[in-house]
């Protein structure tokens, strides 16, 4: 990974057309989500630096991407002592919704975009793989390791319970099978034995098809304008070519394929 | 100031309603200071609170009350047991607000702290600090875990908050209280997805479809005062409180069964168009406003669920060509064969192919909605004639002619039935009703008809068929129809598709004007 383009001034002086097309329909959050995920009909600045951060490989946790853009940023000041008052390097980045930023933000930027296709909306059923401690995971996921299956069995008769509240007590793994009638057993002492994601109930979401009539395959669905500077723009066209992961725009089953066409 | 504008439809309405609530009907004159937007935002959740709830002076226990009559709670308004502002005491949530009963005083207490929250601002980024939003004015929402630890309520700008419970509380949408599930009961509104701005082709102007569209609904909600919308029924044997007519539909010409979805809105505005025809410029706005509902998405939002609905160009000019409401109400008088209750599922099911034929006309819809084997009331007529001609493209003197022959099958099949049951009568047995004999004879000319597996095999079928039922020769009007038929032109599936739906079309009008009509052109075609 290659990040030494943070290290160059952000004179974005190359122009570039992102062409999409979505090869299945997407859902791009609008946000109030929750119980219903309204969709927007075209990806936002922050989704297509997501696609695109995507493409090159650039998956990191929050708090590892917080702490790798505090030392971009100290870094880039160290060489360009001029620029320190821009904003490239002074100020916190703009997030979207979801707390996400993107890296590529202040060297790649999109012009607003003019035009939306015509779209088919529609509702349709979507779950998340969710991480929880407490006793989601127990409800939420029938996959469990096969040793658990007579505990399982005596939960459903009522003889032992699970629970996370006081009274309710951690029990070492080799325990487990030979627990006293009335138990209670807090859920941390099974958490190993279940995945770590389980699937949250089907939620109700918006989904947006561009409506492709008189399109072939290969004709995009959205254009984006951008700017940007040479090697940011190398380092993308190399990485569209040859995504690390597959593309995505709003829910990550929103695939879709993007090409640069140079202006 | 950056021109305003909301990603998310909810916020958005609700934007729109509290200028419609300001008077202003246009966006940016008006709003040229973050402070200009927070006063519009206060001002607004001011007014949502003082009609969202309605209550009644009169009590339903006393002998002489036969109606209750309700005003909007605007002073003390505190939803909950410890004030007494409960449904058995005559305190009613009012049907546009976006909520349930229990979360009702949630939703008060919310609007109050965004009104607090407000007030406090002293900077244009007070107005974009992070605000939670809560299910109880944000209903399309609730705690999410993106990754976190536990579920939190996700957030956005205290101005969008702000505007997002303004939509659940605004009174200028179109909204009911009705089923949602067999005896669960919820308050629905219908949110279009309309933009704030859309530039008026080869012109300098801006329009605003979403502004248009609540100040359209606002006026046309309030050409119903002083009808019985703020009143109650009593019935006779059991004296409680309930609710208002206004549940059953906030705005005129709304369906008795309280539907609501694209037909029931757009057949009220469109009414609302005809109403006011005289005015020029008034129907034009109206008309606009219509035209820019169709094909957008119209959510149909409530605390227990959302879903949208969409209506194409067909079901605009049926709208506006006949009357729609009147053809809604005729609904209910369709005879599905083997289905005698109105909460029968059939009954429900059917009642959503026809909503679903009417939004989109195409021909799986058509297929769905024929798929109950049924009898219509003569009301739909101009339903089925639009559909073969508009949509289906057929020339109007088949479908003319394919009228003629199914309307003379449903008379040959009265006649036959009333003929079987007047020698029931004579002879002192017990047989069928009239109608249950028609629709046995209706059900047995279908399945000769579905089961024709060539043009000429099924015009003979039906021909022997009624010969043999009526004992006469078959009508003039066949000719025609039989003529067109035989031609390449027409498909076999077509046409069985055009006999079933004219066969299944009551001659006789319900009303006895309209027979009376009927009589006096048969009449007048014999002399």
């Amino acid at each position: 990974m290659d990040f030494s383009f943070f290290f160059e001034i952000p004179e974005r002086s190359v122009s570039g057309l992102l062409h999409i097309e979505a090869l299945a329909p997407l859902s791009m959050a609008s946000g109030q989500p929750g119980n219903y995920y309204q969709s927007l009909r075209s990806p936002t600045p922050h989704m297509l630096y997501g696609m695109l951060e995507n493409a090159l490989g650039w998956h990191f946790a929050q708090d590892v991407r917080k702490d790798m853009f505090k030392q971009l940023q100290k870094d880039a000041k160290k060489a360009n002592r001029g620029e320190a008052k821009s904003l490239w390097l002074s100020t916190q980045p703009e997030t979207s919704d979801s707390k996400y930023f993107s890296f590529l933000q202040y060297h790649l930027e999109f012009e607003p975009s003019i035009f939306e296709p015509a779209t088919l909306t529609y509702d349709d059923l979507w779950s998340q793989h969710l991480r929880d401690s407490g006793r989601s995971f127990f409800g939420g996921s029938r996959h469990y390791d096969a040793s658990l299956e007579k505990t399982i069995n005596r939960v459903r008769s009522k003889t032992i319970e699970f629970g996370d509240r006081t009274g309710f007590e951690d029990v070492k793994p080799e325990e487990i099978a030979s627990l006293p009638d009335g138990a209670k057993v807090k859920y941390t002492s099974i958490r190993p034995l279940f995945p770590q994601y389980y699937a949250s109930l089907p939620t109700v979401r918006e989904y947006v098809e561009p409506i492709r009539t008189n399109k072939k395959v290969g004709d995009p669905d959205y254009l984006f304008r951008f700017n940007t500077t040479q090697k940011v723009f190398e380092m993308i066209m190399k990485a569209l070519e040859n995504p690390v992961a597959p593309l995505y725009l709003g829910s990550n089953d929103g695939w879709v394929h993007a090409t640069i066409e140079t202006a | 100031m950056k021109q305003i504008n909301f990603q998310h439809p909810y916020p958005r309405y609700g934007f729109a309603a509290a200028l419609v609530v300001s008077e202003c009907f246009t966006v940016p004159e008006h709003l040229e200071t973050w402070e200009d937007v927070k006063k519009l935002a206060v001002d607004a959740l001011k007014d949502g609170l003082n009609f969202s709830s309605v209550f009644t002076k009169d009590d339903p226990t006393l002998e002489g009350t036969t109606e209750l009559r309700f005003e909007y709670v605007n002073t003390g308004l505190n939803p909950g047991k410890a004030s007494g502002q409960i449904a058995a005491k005559g305190y009613f949530l009012a049907p546009h607000v976006v909520t349930s009963d229990g979360s009702a005083a949630n939703t008060v207490y919310e609007a109050k702290l965004l009104i607090q929250a407000l007030e406090k601002c002293k900077s244009e980024k007070d107005l974009f600090k992070p605000y939670d939003l809560k299910r109880s004015f944000a209903p399309l929402t609730s705690k999410v875990n993106n990754g976190g630890k536990s579920a939190q309520n996700p957030k956005a700008s205290l101005r969008d908050a702000a505007f997002t419970c303004i939509a659940t509380l605004i009174r200028y949408k179109p909204a009911v209280y009705a089923a949602y599930q067999k005896g669960n009961f919820a308050n629905a509104v219908v949110i279009p997805d309309l933009p704030l701005y859309s530039p008026v082709p080869d012109e300098q102007e801006i329009n605003y479809p979403m502004l248009d569209f609540v100040e359209e609904f606002r006026k046309m909600q309030e050409s119903q005062q002083g009808e019985s919308s703020m009143k109650g029924e009593v019935v006779p044997d059991k004296k409680t409180f309930k609710r208002p007519n206004l549940h059953k539909g906030n705005y005129p010409n709304a369906p008795t069964d309280r539907a609501l979805n694209a037909v029931s809105l757009v057949a009220a505005i469109a009414e609302w168009y005809k109403q006011n025809l005289a005015q020029g410029k008034r129907a034009e706005h109206i008309k606009t406003v219509l035209e820019s509902l169709e094909g957008r998405p119209l959510y149909i939002i409530s605390y227990e669920f959302a879903r949208q609905e969409r209506f194409t160009h067909h079901l605009l000019s049926l709208a506006l060509e006949h009357d729609l409401p009147k053809l809604y109400k005729a609904l209910w008088r369709s005879k599905i064969y083997g289905v005698d209750k109105p909460d029968d599922p059939k009954r429900q099911l059917y009642n959503l192919a026809f909503t679903h034929f009417l939004q989109f006309y195409t021909s799986t819809d058509f297929k769905n909605f024929m798929a109950y084997r049924a009898e219509y009331p003569a009301e739909f007529s101009p339903i089925f004639d639009k559909y073969f001609m508009d949509a289906e493209h057929l020339s109007p003197t088949l479908v003319r002619s394919a009228r003629s022959y199914g309307q003379s099958l449903n008379q040959a099949a009265y006649r036959t039935a009333s003929k079987k049951y007047d020698d029931d009568q004579t002879s002192g047995r017990t047989g069928l009703s009239k109608d249950e004999y028609k629709a046995r004879i209706l059900t047995e000319l279908e399945s000769r008809v579905l089961s024709a597996k060539s043009k000429p095999e099924l015009l003979s079928q039906i021909s022997i068929t009624i010969g043999r039922m009526t004992g006469k020769d078959f009508f003039p009007e066949a000719g025609e129809f039989m003529e067109e038929v035989l031609t390449d032109n027409v498909p076999l599936k077509q046409a069985q598709y055009l006999i079933t739906a004219f066969m299944r079309l009551r001659t006789v009008a319900s009303t006895s004007q309209e027979a009376d009509k009927e009589k006096a052109t048969k009449a007048a075609a014999k002399v």
